[in-house]
């Protein structure tokens, strides 16, 4: 079996599907290439449509108002690992955000069991097996829970505390929430508090980035700007300048700055300096050789 | 097809309306359906009904994942997955087992199938899809083409034991792809092979060709393919003779 061909049959009906190119053939196949082309299309068929990433809700969650929750056998709870958290983590935060292990925390016997980035943002999470609900989660100290990790790890964002429930029920901790705050309006001194709700691991996740990296990006606005003429920009910008150096120079009392600066007719050697700066061709060696130029002239 | 805009949350489901009842009081659930008592299956099953109400409500349509959107699955009117299959989970443990007709995971994947259309159709009544995320849908009901999103479904699944069976080969190709691929291939794999992105959006990611892409994408099929092969969970899932006898007649 030649897989090249098999390959090709492939690659076409992902044109196919992507551009509308016309469905390939697999008449010239052999009947083994054939079965084995048709078997990949059609698992490609079945598994449109489904997000791989979205990890289902729980079934207690599921049936919680049908009063079938309770008949449920509990699930066994066998410790959180990264397996278990890594699909919420790359749901919430996009493939380039997979979480690893935290070796450098493990190193410093720091509590941080995993470390994700999203863009520059560092997010350690803490798996907490000893906590058993959502409830026991939001009364933990932050300090305590937390502080160590932060004050290792400065850089770090934010810490995700996770614990092992069918929801990965989560709280997130960054570096402010370890520290006495001012109330107000009382203006007294008060111990650390947890600011965040405990929500789902992907909620508390997307939450997260969402106040501490907000995506202020807006679509289709390339098209709304003016545009812009740059000789215009460095004409007006050089003849500001030497303006401004002739009016300095009949304001100095210096005589010899009031001669040579109201004098100064410099528009266009800075025209021309600032258009081959900003078309790039102006090295520092071209630079030096035109202000030796200009200053023996 | 796109994605409409949101559209008011009308009455799908009652988990998120307490004053709303999911089934009626006087017909209580029957505490010894053989299925709360295998919770692995119940969970299978569950799992099968998840996707297939995402495949429903969006045929061809590409799912949201690793957007900036927090929104949960959140498709076409407005409709929420996870409710829906909260009523569809609930649809199927009201089933009493002599009322079956085929195996639960059939019988799942049909009503998981026909809540989806039901969503689609309430939450879409009188509106055409918007051109945009966020857009201002018309209240006209046809579009160009004289039909409307929910016309487009199909009322019942043709085979559900077919499409059951499809489903759980997808659930055991995932297993396989995160135990034997690694993140990029994997990532490639789930983005075409479910997401329908395309080569030239994946590319960039990784500072590859749209060729490397896609190449990657059938070298990670094929390995699937044959590890599937020899997967002995896969070969009793696509065999129905040998899932019968696995059952020991419990359909």
């Amino acid at each position: 079996m030649t897989s090249d061909s098999v390959d090709e049959v492939i690659q076409a009906y992902l044109d196919h599907l992507e551009e509308g190119a016309p469905e390939p053939s697999l008449d010239h196949l052999t009947p083994d290439e054939r079965d084995l082309a048709q078997d990949l299309i059609d698992s490609l068929k079945a598994g449109r449509g489904i997000d791989p990433y979205r990890s289902r809700p729980s079934l207690h969650s599921l049936l919680a108002e049908t009063g079938l929750a309770s008949l449920l056998e509990d699930e066994v709870d066998t410790g959180l690992t990264l397996d278990a958290i890594r699909a919420d983590v790359i749901s919430a935060l996009g493939a380039a955000s997979v979480p690893v292990v935290d070796s450098a925390a493990e190193d410093e016997g720091v509590r941080s069991n995993a470390l994700s980035r999203y863009g520059s943002l560092r997010i350690r999470f803490q798996y907490r097996d000893d906590i058993t609900s959502a409830a026991e989660l939001a009364l933990v100290d932050p300090r305590e829970a937390v502080g160590a990790v932060h004050g290792r790890f400065p850089e770090t964002a934010a810490t995700v505390l996770v614990i092992g429930d069918p929801e990965f029920s989560s709280l997130a901790i960054d570096q402010y929430d370890i520290e006495e705050f001012i109330g107000s309006p009382d203006g007294q001194l008060h111990p650390p508090r947890i600011t965040r709700p405990v929500l789902p691991l992907f909620d508390t996740l997307r939450r997260l980035v969402d106040e501490l990296a907000p995506n202020l990006a807006v679509d289709e606005t390339v098209g709304d700007q003016e545009p812009i003429e740059l000789a215009d920009i460095i004409e007006t910008t050089c003849r500001d300048v030497c303006e401004t150096i002739v009016a300095e120079g009949n304001r100095s009392r210096t005589e010899a700055k009031k001669v040579e600066w109201t004098g100064f007719e410099g528009d266009a050697f800075l025209t021309d300096m600032a258009a081959a700066a900003a078309a790039n061709g102006l090295t520092e060696a071209q630079l030096r050789d035109r202000i030796t130029a200009a200053v023996a002239a | 097809m796109k994605e409409s805009g949101p559209i008011a949350f009308a009455d799908t489901a009652g988990r998120d309306n307490p004053d709303v009842m999911t089934n009626p009081a006087k017909r209580p659930f029957p505490t010894e359906h053989p299925l709360l008592q295998d919770r692995p299956r119940l969970e299978t099953i569950s799992d099968l009904m998840w996707w297939q109400i995402q495949k429903t409500i969006a045929p061809g349509h590409r799912p949201r994942a690793r957007r900036s959107s927090p929104a949960d699955l959140t498709i076409a009117g407005g409709i929420v997955v996870s409710d829906v299959l909260a009523v569809a989970l609930a649809g199927l443990l009201y089933t009493p087992p002599t009322q079956l007709r085929e195996s639960w995971e059939a019988l799942a994947t049909s009503i998981a199938h026909n809540k989806a259309v039901q969503a689609v159709r309430d939450n879409t009544k009188g509106r055409i899809r918007a051109q945009r995320e966020i857009d201002l849908a018309s209240l006209d009901r046809e579009d160009e083409e004289g039909t409307s999103p929910s016309d487009k479904l199909v009322d019942e699944l043709a085979n559900p034991e077919a499409e059951a069976i499809a489903l759980r080969q997808q659930l055991i190709l995932r297993r396989l792809a995160e135990e034997h691929l690694g993140a990029r291939d994997r990532d490639i794999y789930f983005r075409i092979h479910h997401l329908g992105q395309t080569r030239v959006e994946i590319c960039d990611d990784y500072d590859i060709s749209p060729q490397a892409v896609g190449q990657i994408y059938t070298k990670s099929a094929r390995k699937l393919h044959e590890l599937a092969r020899q997967d002995d969970e896969f070969l009793i899932v696509s065999d129905p003779d040998i899932n019968d006898s696995a059952r020991g007649g419990n359909r």
